[in-house]
């Protein structure tokens, strides 16, 4: 039906396009007068005011339609007598009852689902209907409109390119829409879990083992259970596991990130610099699943042979494994944004140093990195938020055991690979052990936030200082 | 008369294709104070910046033809510029203080060369080095902050007590003044003009 | 300490921080290399199978089929019989142990194999064939030198009479390695031998298409709004500020975004590439703003006053003159936030793409996989097969990536050069 009404709004909206154009035309030669814009662009007006209203309003439709059916649909069946005590029978009965509406339920039918789906039907049947005709009816309103206006030799092109402006603004405001998006979907689970688990124990607890987490319902938990739950959502190993596989990978990415980003800046000659620079960001541009599986099947094994040979028990997902690989990732952010920030050090300073007669290296270190330091953190910062940020290696290579350790031959977990693990397979919705995924998210999302923003300033700081 | 302290002898440099200078010979005395003045472009900058061979940062530019230093060839490969430019000193057209203290911008060339061991004696070379540069009085009460706050005269003053510190044989300056107002002007002239005197 | 003694200290420190700085290049370099020699030695293999002749009797009564039967007949009749019967003849098996670990040498798809060749050719019935039964992943792997013999026996998955059947098969020439067809034209299964990535080829071709459908008119008209029209105002700072921190949020909230919204309040379908396809454009959707801002930037402001001069309105000067100039550099930039789309895991295993999925998809409203997961799903898998196949599923992904930035690299060096 969608794609019906699309095509034939298409289709009015290219004759209107051509109608407009000679009508227009025909208006100037008749009445000879000079026209307030070419004749396209009457034909673009009237495009514009066919297509974009209507569109706007089957898209807001498709959107709700579903949602408010299946509403409606839920609460005839709870009135024909149709029992469901949470959320997923409520789903289960609506599948079936659409199921059966399409022909294909082959259960038992019994009669609350016969009525129901008859009165899905039903109402299928008139939202479809109605959507139609609001459709028109929008499409002739706004064509009437726009008619009227060209008659009248209104300055067409000024209304196209307002009308056009605002679609370019509209598509720039999904920007914020998908960060409004992302702050809605993370706090309005986040908040039900902080409903249930207290956010001190959640901030402040030792354990996590959200599996204890067995209550379907959170709206009706016992004392019991409430206790159970108190302590199983402990971030405090997660951050822990985090930061150390993180600290880890920075062990591994700032020294060799900085120097080839030096090397790069001040030593290589052009050559080596347009072969080399491509080559580091080859690493950036390689998909991290295809780290995490180098990590897990062959450094891992390797590091624990290496381990039993030397006598030590080496888990083979260790956070050594997944810190060392993540690390390897993150190089080419440090060292291009550090090359980067290294060239905008004026020469004039490095003359300075060179003029008494300091080394290159002796300038490096105590002239152009100490100028550059705002700029080199920065970048430092936004790997580092990266690095917490990385999913796929964490959750391949690292572990999925919460455990509190600092020894990085044993397996830990990552906030990240938590938000997998309980999101994976099937997900029982208003479950504190599903809603801990969002607020793991929503911390992830404010702990990045901030390491950005610090380091976005720190950057732009610096290059106001010797623009 | 004074002694020849340096001596170029058909002196060429290219920039790439483009040669700045042409045949350069010309001897210059100890203990004096030579001024070269030119157009705008005439090869003024390339030619002193030859003397302490900071020509070598720049890639496209090449050297032909030799300088001597007290009889000494500096265009030679294996001359070591390091120590050629803790003697050969060089001051800017514009002011290139380091983000550093006022002290670190004048204790840096010591430190890298040696030359004041402990905190005492860099701190004399600090304090002689603003004297004779004629900004102790200025700055003495803050030696701690940034070199880049000072004004545009002070800070040219300061880059070079930062040249005088580590005891330069020679001083090059390259237009020194020229981003710089009448007051400062004459200030950085007169202490030229004492910089020749032989220290005691 | 001498003055000599110095200057060579110094010297000597030169060289070491030097030489840090040339080791650090050198070992991202070996790293590279190392990495790309690991995936490719562990899956060029992938890419044939091993398989064995066998002779197959398509015998009437058996399969109770007549000649001319219709092809809803053949697909009903059951293949089974003649499929034991065919594997049996390979080799003289002793009892029922025998028997079972002789078939446990072929895919457990023998009979749909048999059944296709004869759907091919329908005359062939009364008659016998020989036909190259693909091998069970175990001989294969055994095959391509992937599988250690000398083994203990209670610790290999292959008996030793399994491995006396096989070196008399060797012997033979009976058992063959050919192209593998079905690496890229299977879904995924629990085999791996007959496991294939061509239902992750199509879920990742329609989650790219609809990613940059949905991405690149977006960020087009945001970065022309951006850099050409916005005024400067707290709204327009406001958009820039979340721009840039959209583009380093961590993949995963993507997922999470759209769990909570696309699955949960507009109940788009589960583990389609429909959702997927959305995900990865709000995800990629910054990328691309940040490249194509700056390609509307380089282009010269002389250009827009030379139309502006002419009477064009701001908008002609921008669509006629400015747009058509910074496109390359537009084009570029969306190749290379495809590119990270296209490697994108962690979003695409909370909308459910994790799900094992066997058929093709033919919609994009179909359940499916993508490359990147596939990989991560085969994996997780014990089967030595599925390493070899991973390996060879990374490969082909990291094949797409290489082409599509050399794409943008090559669009971007025709663009730079209209500027010198
Ligand atoms: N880094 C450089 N690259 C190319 N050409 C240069 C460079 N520096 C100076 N030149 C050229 O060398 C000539 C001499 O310049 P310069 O020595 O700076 O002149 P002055 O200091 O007398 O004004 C000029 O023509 C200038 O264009
Ligand atoms: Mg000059």
């Amino acid at each position: 039906m969608n794609f019906v009404l699309i095509f034939l709004i298409t289709i009015f909206s290219l004759s209107l396009f051509f109608y407009g154009r000679s009508k227009t035309k025909s208006i100037a030669i008749e009445k000879n007068i000079k026209l307030n814009a070419l004749p396209k662009f009457y034909g673009y007006y009237l495009v514009l005011w066919c297509s974009i209203p209507s569109l706007v309003f089957l898209l807001i439709w498709s959107l709700f339609e579903p949602v408010i059916i299946k509403s409606i649909i839920i609460e005839t069946a709870a009135n024909q007598g149709a029992i469901f005590n949470d959320k997923n029978e409520a789903n289960l009965i609506y599948e079936k009852i659409k199921a059966i509406h399409l022909g294909t339920y082959f259960g038992d039918i019994d009669s609350i689902l016969r009525e129901s789906a008859l009165a899905y039907a039903k109402f299928i049947n008139l939202f479809t209907n109605s959507k139609v005709v609001l459709i028109f009816a929008i499409v002739i309103v706004s064509v009437i409109y726009s008619l009227k206006k060209i008659n009248k030799n209104n300055k067409a092109r000024d209304d196209v390119e307002i009308i056009l402006k605002g679609l370019l603004f509209v598509s720039s405001l999904i920007a914020i829409l998908t960060t409004l998006g992302i702050i809605f979907s993370l706090l309005f689970e986040s908040i039900k879990f902080f409903s249930v688990i207290n956010i001190f124990d959640y901030l402040f607890g030792t354990n996590w083992s959200p599996q204890r987490a067995f209550v379907r319902d959170a709206s009706s938990i016992t004392a019991a259970e409430f206790e159970e739950l108190k302590d199983a959502f402990g971030f405090i190993p997660l951050i822990a596991g985090t930061t150390f596989i993180a600290f880890i990978a920075m062990l591994v990415a700032v020294p060799i990130g900085l120097f080839s980003g030096i090397y790069m800046a001040e030593y290589a000659s052009l050559k080596i610099r347009r072969i080399s620079k491509p080559i580091i960001e080859i690493l950036a541009g390689i998909p991290t699943v295809v780290y995490g599986f180098f990590a897990a099947l062959t450094v891992g094994p390797f590091f624990r042979q290496i381990g039993e040979n030397f006598g030590l028990t080496v888990s083979s997902e260790s956070a050594l494994a997944a810190g060392l690989i993540m690390g390897i990732m993150i190089i080419p952010y440090v060292s291009s944004l550090s090359d980067d920030v290294i060239n905008s050090v004026p020469q004039s300073l490095r003359d300075g140093s060179y003029a008494i007669g300091a080394t290159k290296s002796e300038t490096i270190k105590k002239v152009v990195i100490p100028a550059a330091l705002p700029g080199i953190i920065g970048s430092i910062l936004l790997a580092v938020s990266r690095a917490i940020g990385e999913t796929m290696i964490v959750v391949m290579a690292a572990g999925l055991a919460a455990n509190l350790t600092i020894n990085p031959l044993e397996s830990t977990t990552t906030i990240t690979t938590q938000i997998v693990m309980i999101l994976v397979g099937d997900q029982e919705f208003d479950s504190p052990k599903t809603q801990s995924a969002f607020a793991l998210g929503l911390t992830l999302f404010i702990a990045t936030l901030i390491l950005n923003y610090i380091a976005q300033r720190a950057v732009k700081k610096y290059r106001e200082k010797y623009d | 008369m004074n002694n020849v302290k340096i001596k170029s002898k058909n002196l060429n440099v290219y920039y790439g294709e483009k040669q700045a200078l042409f045949n350069v010979n010309l001897d210059l005395n100890e203990k004096e104070v030579t001024a070269l003045i030119g157009p705008s472009g005439c090869g003024k900058s390339t030619f002193i910046r030859c003397i302490n061979r900071m020509n070598d940062v720049i890639d496209i530019c090449k050297v032909s033809g030799n300088i001597e230093i007290d009889g000494v060839e500096i265009n030679d490969k294996n001359l070591d510029v390091v120590s050629l430019r803790e003697r050969v000193g060089m001051v800017f057209q514009k002011p290139n203080p380091f983000p550093k203290s006022i002290y670190d911008n004048i204790s840096y060339g010591p430190k890298i060369h040696g030359k004041g061991e402990t905190k005492s004696e860099l701190d004399e070379i600090v304090e002689n080095s603003l004297k004779k540069a004629a900004l102790w009085e200025e700055v003495k009460d803050r030696l701690d902050e940034p070199g880049t706050g000072l004004s545009g005269g002070q800070q040219q003053r300061l880059c070079i007590a930062r040249a005088i510190s580590v005891n330069p044989e020679v001083i090059l300056m390259d237009e020194p003044c020229s981003a710089l107002d009448p007051i400062a002007t004459a200030k950085i002239e007169e202490l030229i003009d004492e910089l020749k005197k032989p220290t005691l | 300490m001498t003055k000599e003694q110095r200057l060579k200290k110094r010297h000597n420190a030169e060289k070491r921080f030097r030489f840090y700085g040339l080791a650090s290049i050198f070992f991202a370099l070996l790293f590279v290399l190392i990495l790309v020699h690991n995936i490719f030695s562990k899956g060029s293999s992938a890419f044939m199978k091993t398989a064995i002749n066998v002779e197959v009797f398509y015998d009437k009564d058996l399969l109770e089929l007549e000649l001319g039967a219709s092809e809803e007949e053949i697909l009903e009749a059951d293949f089974f019989d003649i499929t034991i019967e065919s594997l049996l003849k390979v080799y003289p098996a002793k009892n029922m142990d025998e028997e079972d670990a002789l078939i446990e040498l072929f895919t457990t798809d023998a009979e749909i194999e048999i059944k296709k060749a004869f759907l091919n050719n329908k005359n062939l019935i009364g008659k016998k064939i020989n036909l190259e039964i693909t091998a069970s992943d175990d001989i294969d792997q055994l095959h391509k030198g992937n599988y250690p013999r000398d083994l203990p026996e209670d610790r290999r998955r292959i008996s030793n009479f399994q491995l006396e059947i096989y070196d008399v098969l060797v012997e033979n020439k009976t058992i063959t390695k050919n192209f593998n067809n079905y690496f890229f034209k299977n879904g995924d299964s629990r085999d791996p031998e007959i496991a294939g990535i061509g239902g992750a080829l199509v879920g990742s071709f329609y989650s790219i298409l609809i990613c940059l459908l949905l991405a690149f008119p977006v960020a087009v008209l945001a970065s022309i709004y951006l850099e050409e029209f916005a005024p400067k105002n707290k709204i327009t700072d406001f958009i820039e500020i979340n721009i840039n921190n959209l583009a380093a949020v961590p993949s995963i909230v993507y997922g999470l975004l759209a769990l909570q919204i696309l699955l949960a309040t507009i109940q788009l379908p589960r583990s389609t590439p429909l959702v997927a396809g959305i995900t990865l454009a709000l995800m990629t959707l910054p990328r691309i703003i940040i490249p194509c801002r700056a390609s509307l930037k380089a282009v010269p402001p002389s250009i827009r006053e030379g139309a502006l001069a002419v009477g064009a309105s701001k908008f002609q000067s921008v669509f006629h003159h400015v747009v058509p100039l910074a496109l390359p550099g537009t084009l570029s930039g969306t190749i290379i936030g495809l590119a990270q789309a296209l490697g994108e895991t962690a979003p695409l295993i909370l909308i459910g793409m994790v799900a094992f999925v066997v058929d093709i998809p033919s919609t994009p409203i179909d359940p499916s996989s993508s490359l990147p997961v596939q990989v991560y799903l085969w994996s997780e898998s014990a089967e030595r097969g599925f390493v070899e196949k991973t390996s060879a599923t990374i490969m082909m992904l990291l094949s797409f990536l290489i082409v599509m930035n050399f794409l943008a690299v090559y669009l971007r060096q025709k663009f730079e050069k209209r500027w010198n």
